[in-house]
């Protein structure tokens, strides 16, 4: 980010929803910024998968009854249903429980059978949802990753529009900004990547809505010869083959840009021609390394 | 962007707290539409119809309007509507000699009237206000028209209050005979009586909308209207009474409550809506109308082209109304010798078949197609009324109409 010399933002870093998280935020006082990281931390203590207390965990425990869900809860998993049909079935807010069986840390493959007794509890066209009500099958869980993180970004720049500032929210590379910076620059914005170095892949240009990675960064693993991405096919339970090593995408919303950048992984070798024949600029690095897409073109500025 | 990215941006839009409410407000597309309405009344029984001519109306309306955003807080709207009327419409109904009720109807004749409403909206993160003027103009009428309405967001959004107010001015010039008005008076006594009236009326209204759930709104409202100055209908005359055959009050106040709801079944992607409207006069006349209208939502993903996808939208709807008669509704009774109407411009009365106890039924089956940025809508609508269908089971009331529209228009986002 490149701000005018004559008006720097306010920044804030923090730690939150697993990441670390960056605000830069035009002419505000430290007493907004609090409210935006209160703002990630109630999003954190509601739907976090790690925290017992959080509304997921007790929807989680409660699988097999018929729950009532709030009009934001219910907000998102329309949209994550949105999401699963969009992706004939790739993206599936139950496929969180893969978890399970696959340790990348360990870079273990499991076997057939422990695959097996996971894979009978996903499959988002099995739980009951009719908009207000939700029923998960016994042992089911929802799992907002690659939903919520997104959804947090684009909540803050909300607030940022709603009090009237302009600024970014950055968390831990799902980016959402207000609009141009107050003299009228994009924000420039380094792609992570997915190789590890520290140099970014590319530098883009966000004017407006958000933008968002999803990528195997260093967290697959080769065992045995045979590299294993740690992206998941809800489907077979495998990783997903011929995975590009990284996705990018800007799009209105962060929420929009986390989804169709994670949906183009799994889809694997078809990732590219998805993302052309959905018309969103898009960056995406190969198995291979190879860097493709509309956001590859130098100077480009793909959404002023 | 194809169509896929922007219906999913339509379900992320659909989260609550996704963008504030000032964005989501305001319109950000302009949109501009035409719409064709073509109205055909039943043909008057013969065997009741005195005059002559029994081909009762047929109108065709042309409306088109164009809605821009201005600005990201304000909005413009400009609609504009030509129409053409003919045929012949009852005069006024009476007994004859052998008490059978009769209605005399007018000659065929052909109108035109062309409209004009501008209006301006301004919009802040949970409240709007806008303006509205417009203009009506006939051979024989000229309305004018202006309002304020707002709304307010309360309670988490969840609250919705609206209200206004409207005020209008109606000047009347029926008569286009310029021979003596002895002969004006003799000749067209109503149009004579109504020559260079006036009327105006004032009408407050406001409303509340609350949200229930995701899936459910309820509404309730209510509204004053007076009315004051000439309310007679000029063509209800006789000629040779040399007094209006049609003779009402020149005040009138109007109250309406209403309450309604809306439940999506998510299920079946389909919506019940049901409405009811109450209204009471000072002239007596009590009324209820009760709408019940189905919409039912089908994207059956259909791909025209490259991703280009169809969606539909069925809406059967029927509606139920009745009323109560005004106080000064008579039907005349010409084997009365020298009744006092035909002389007393004291006494109100009025045989407009509008003022009678009577009910009407009326069914519609829309069909809503959207198409990239197009939106077409076919319409078909029956409506008869009726005196029995009011649970007036005793009187007759010929010149109640029951007539066929269609009406078909184009909507275009940009």
């Amino acid at each position: 980010m490149m701000p005018a010399a004559s008006q720097q933002p306010r920044l804030r870093h923090f730690e939150g929803m697993g990441g670390p998280c960056d605000l830069a935020v035009f002419e505000a006082p430290e007493s907004f910024l609090d409210l935006l990281e209160a703002e990630v931390v109630r999003l954190e203590l509601r739907y976090s998968r790690y925290r017992q207390d959080s509304l997921v965990s007790v929807i989680n425990s409660n699988a097999g009854t018929v729950q009532g869900v709030d009009a934001e809860c219910a907000g998102l998993l329309n949209y994550a249903d949105h999401c699963y049909w969009l992706s004939d079935g790739l993206f599936d807010v139950t496929a969180g429980v893969l978890r399970r069986v696959w340790d990348f840390k360990q870079r273990r493959v499991p076997g057939e059978a422990e695959l097996a007794s996971v894979q009978s509890l996903i499959g988002w066209e099995r739980v009951a949802w009719d908009g207000q009500r939700l029923q998960l099958a016994p042992g089911m869980e929802l799992d907002f990753g690659g939903i919520v993180k997104e959804f947090a970004a684009d909540r803050l720049v909300t607030m940022m529009n709603e009090a009237g500032y302009s600024g970014m929210a950055n968390l831990a590379g799902d980016i959402a900004v207000t609009g141009p910076q107050p003299d009228g620059q994009p924000w420039l914005l380094g792609v992570r990547d997915p190789g590890g170095d520290v140099r970014a892949m590319a530098r883009v240009a966000l004017n407006q809505g958000g933008l968002a990675s999803s990528g195997d960064y260093e967290r697959g693993f080769t065992h045995q010869g045979v590299r294993y991405s740690h992206i998941l096919n809800p489907n077979t339970g495998w990783p997903v083959e011929q995975a590009p090593r990284a996705v990018t995408v800007i799009a209105d919303h962060c929420i929009m840009a986390g989804s169709l950048a994670t949906i183009a992984m799994l889809k694997g070798k078809d990732a590219e021609s998805w993302l052309v024949a959905l018309d969103v600029p898009f960056l995406l690095c190969n198995s291979a390394g190879k860097v493709s897409g509309t956001l590859a073109a130098p100077n480009e500025i793909p959404n002023d | 962007m194809s169509e896929a990215v922007k219906q999913l941006a339509r379900s992320a839009l659909a989260i609550p707290g996704l963008v504030s409410m000032a964005q989501a407000a305001a319109p950000v597309d302009s949109e501009a539409g035409y719409q064709y309405t073509y109205y055909t009344e039943d043909d008057s029984p013969e065997s009741r119809t005195d005059g002559g001519a029994q081909e009762r109306y047929t109108i065709q309306v042309h409306q088109f309007y164009l809605m821009t955003p201005y600005g990201s807080n304000m909005s413009w709207d400009v609609e504009g509507s030509f129409e053409t009327m003919s045929g012949a419409s009852p005069v006024y109904t009476y007994l004859d000699v052998e008490d059978v009720t009769r209605v005399y109807m007018a000659g065929a004749s052909i109108e035109r009237r062309f409209d004009l409403y501008g209006s301006g909206r301004y919009y802040w993160s949970q409240a709007d206000v806008g303006a509205q003027a417009g203009i009506s103009v006939e051979q024989d009428y000229l309305a004018l028209s202006t309002g304020v309405d707002g709304s307010l967001q309360i309670n988490d959004q969840m609250t919705t209050l609206s209200g206004g107010a409207t005020v209008g001015y109606d000047f009347l010039d029926p008569t286009q005979d310029y021979s003596d008005p002895a002969d004006q008076q003799a000749n067209n006594p109503g149009r004579f009586a109504a020559k260079d009236q006036t009327k105006w009326q004032a009408s407050v209204f406001e409303g509340i909308s609350q949200i229930i759930d995701m899936n459910t709104v309820v509404q309730a409202g209510a509204s004053l209207t007076h009315r004051s100055g000439y309310m007679s209908d000029p063509y209800r005359e006789r000629s040779g009474a040399e007094v209006p055959y049609d003779i009402r009050p020149d005040s009138r106040t109007l109250v309406t409550v209403s309450a309604g709801g809306r439940r999506y079944f998510p299920g079946i992607d389909g919506a019940l809506h049901l409405d009811f409207r109450f209204l009471a006069d000072s002239w007596d006349i009590m009324s209820t109308t009760t709408d019940l209208s189905w919409y039912q939502n089908y994207a059956p993903g259909w791909e025209w082209f490259v991703r280009n996808e169809v969606d539909f939208q069925l809406i059967p709807s029927l509606r139920y109304y009745q009323q109560t008669q005004a106080y000064f509704y008579e039907i005349p009774d010409h084997g009365e010798a020298d009744p006092y109407y035909t002389a007393d411009t004291t006494t109100y009365y009025s045989s407009d078949p509008r003022l009678s106890n009577y009910g009407a039924l009326s069914f519609g089956l829309a069909l809503k197609t959207d198409f990239r940025n197009y939106s077409w809508t076919i319409t078909g609508e029956r409506y008869a009324a009726n005196p029995s269908y009011g649970f007036n089971f005793d009187d007759e009331t010929p010149g109640l109409p029951a007539f066929w529209r269609l009406t078909t228009g184009l909507d275009f986002r940009f």
